[in-house]
Order: structure tokens, then C-alpha cells, then sequence
């Protein structure tokens, strides 16, 4: 018998709910930090050589920190989305939740691991050979594709939420 | 005993753990994962930075602001797990669905501001320590790798903003009127 008065659906769905938000955050952020890290640091280790074309390199680096705008998304999407007082939270919703999450986390984890490495070799190379920009950049577009990816069905999983009853 | 008996599930073992654990684990993770990325770049940061001016001691009084960056992940970190713990009360019903959920808020926000401070920490510190040793080689540098830096640190706001978003959760239910 339950004493949830006010509360309505099970009690353990939300411990799954704001895991999956987390897991969104942070294999994200994990996956812009080590694109950033890498390519900042070819970056740097190219400027010394080649100043002028530093600003033209950070690419990669503005390109890993859109990862992090995607997790973000998906966080603030499903914490706003755990609300037991106006809809009844179960545990379809918290594993739809933590599905979302996941799926949208790791893929930013892989995304930005691929962008980071990339990025790295990429500048060094354009500045030794100035028509390999547009290569890298084409290579960094399908590599960010793959978060996208994540943010996709991140979303389409988080949209199920609330639809496991008729009610 | 105030609770739904789940017998047949394996998440009934999470609705035997008290709340405050949940809470108290999380307030602790976010200011000491949080720290702890904050000590990592500063001591990558650190070590280039005063290897680096053995030979361009004009570098060090510019390059310290990387360490501050780095600096800045900590005082996130205390920020967030002062504003938990006053969040955190001294639940009227311990294991009402509510004081659960409100559990489970603190906890995950606590982890969500601390590994996002700690990559956050991590990423700066690599950044600054790259550009302590390109700014000894080429002074022209230093402000363009401070960009790179400025978009590493941009991440633990992001954590901040989640966890601080995610504790409004943390409502916990009134007393039972006998």
C-alpha cells in the first residue's frame, strides 16, 4: 500500500529519469573536452610555425564544443520532462529517459574523440600544405554528423516518455 | 513502512537506500570530483608553464590566467554543493515517493556538476599548458590559444547549469498530518 498521496506512478522511475540526463551531460562534455584538448593543443603546436593561420585551425575546437550544446539539450529536455506531480512518471518514462540520454551521450563521447583527433592532425597538415583545408573540414562535417546522430534519437526516445498508458 | 512493495522487481533493492544517501553522496561528489579537476589542470598547466619560462620568464605573469580558468571549476564546484546542501532538509517523510525523487535530484545533479567540472578542469588545463609553451616560442599566440581555452572552460557552465536546473527538483514533501 502507498502513501503517495500526491505522487503518482513509481517511485524508483525518476532514479533512472535524471541518470539518463546525467549520462547525457557528461559523456558529452567528456567527448567536447577531449575534441577541444586534441586539436587545441595541434593548434598551438602549429602556431609557433605559422601564426597567421591559427585563427583558421579553430574550427575543430568550435566544432567539439558544439557537442557540448547537444548534451546540454538533451539534459534540460528530460529533467524538465521528470515532473510526477502533473503526469504520472513510471518506469517506461525513466528507462525512455535514461535510453535518451545514453544513446545522446555516447554518442557525443565518440563523436568528439573522432573530431579531436582529426582536428589534431588536420591543422598540422594544413599548415604545412595549405590545400588540405577543405579536406579537413569535410572529414570534421562527417565526423560531427555522428553526434548529430545522437541528438536525434535522443530526442525521438524522450518524445516516448508518456506514452506507455492510454491515459 | 510508506512505500509501494515492488517485490517482483530488482529495483525494489534502490527504494531501501535512504534518501540522505542519495543526497549526501551526490553533494560530496560535486565539490570533490569538481576539485579534483580543477587540481589536474592546474598542475598540467603548472609544470609546462614553469618549464616552459626557464628560458621566457616574460610568460609567467600572462599565463597564470590559465590557472585561474582552471581555478574557476573549483569555485563552480563549491558554488553548486553549497546551493545542494541547502536544499537538502531533514525530510518529515523519509521514504515518501517525493522525498525519493528529491533524493535522486541532489544525487544526480551532484554528478552531473562534478564530471562535468572535472573534464572541464582537464580540458582547460591541457589547453593552457599548450599555450604557455607556444606563447615562449611565439608571443603572437597567446591570446589566440586563450580562445581555444575560453571554449574548453565554457563546459563546467554548462554542468553548472544542468545540476543547478535538475536541484529545482529537490521539493520534498511536507509532514503527515496526524
Amino acid at each position: 500500500m502507498s502513501t503517495a498521496a500526491v505522487f503518482n506512478g513509481d517511485e524508483v522511475a525518476p532514479f533512472f529519469g535524471f541518470i539518463g540526463a546525467a549520462a547525457a551531460l557528461v559523456f558529452s562534455c567528456m567527448g567536447a573536452a577531449y575534441g577541444t584538448a586534441k586539436s587545441g593543443v595541434g593548434v598551438a603546436s602549429m602556431g609557433v610555425m605559422r601564426p597567421e593561420l591559427v585563427m583558421k585551425s579553430i574550427v575543430p575546437v568550435v566544432m567539439a564544443g558544439v557537442l557540448g550544446i547537444y548534451g546540454l539539450i538533451i539534459a534540460v529536455i528530460i529533467s524538465t520532462g521528470i515532473n510526477p506531480k502533473s503526469k504520472a512518471y513510471y518506469v517506461f518514462d525513466g528507462y525512455a529517459h535514461l535510453s535518451s540520454g545514453l544513446s545522446c551521450g555516447l554518442a557525443g563521447l565518440s563523436a568528439g574523440m573522432a573530431i579531436g583527433i582529426v582536428g589534431d592532425a588536420g591543422v598540422r597538415a594544413n599548415a604545412q600544405q595549405p590545400k588540405l583545408f577543405v579536406g579537413m573540414i569535410l572529414i570534421l562535417i562527417f565526423a560531427e554528423a555522428l553526434a548529430l546522430y545522437g541528438l536525434i534519437v535522443g530526442i525521438i526516445l524522450s518524445s516516448r516518455a508518456g506514452q506507455s498508458r492510454a491515459d | 513502512m510508506g512505500f509501494v512493495a515492488w517485490w517482483y522487481a530488482w529495483t525494489h533493492a534502490l527504494l531501501y537506500m535512504s534518501p540522505y544517501v542519495y543526497s549526501a553522496i551526490g553533494i560530496a561528489i560535486s565539490i570533490g570530483v569538481s576539485v579534483l579537476g580543477a587540481s589536474w589542470g592546474i598542475y598540467v598547466t603548472g609544470s609546462s608553464l614553469i618549464g616552459a619560462a626557464i628560458k621566457a620568464p616574460r610568460i609567467t605573469s600572462k599565463n597564470l590566467i590559465s590557472v585561474i580558468f582552471c581555478e574557476a571549476v573549483a569555485i563552480y564546484g563549491v558554488i553548486v554543493a553549497i546551493i545542494l546542501q541547502t536544499k537538502l532538509e531533514a525530510a518529515k517523510q523519509p521514504f515518501h515517493p517525493d522525498s525519493m525523487r528529491a533524493g535522486y535530484s541532489l544525487f544526480t545533479s551532484g554528478i552531473i556538476v562534478g564530471f562535468a567540472n572535472l573534464l572541464c578542469g582537464l580540458c582547460v588545463g591541457l589547453i593552457g599548458s599548450s599555450c604557455a609553451l607556444s606563447d615562449a616560442q611565439n608571443s603572437t599566440l597567446f591570446v589566440k590559444i586563450l580562445v581555444i581555452e575560453i571554449f574548453g572552460s565554457a563546459l563546467g557552465l554548462f554542468g553548472v547549469i544542468v545540476g543547478i536546473i535538475m536541484s529545482s527538483q529537490a521539493t520534498w514533501p511536507a509532514a503527515v498530518v496526524a
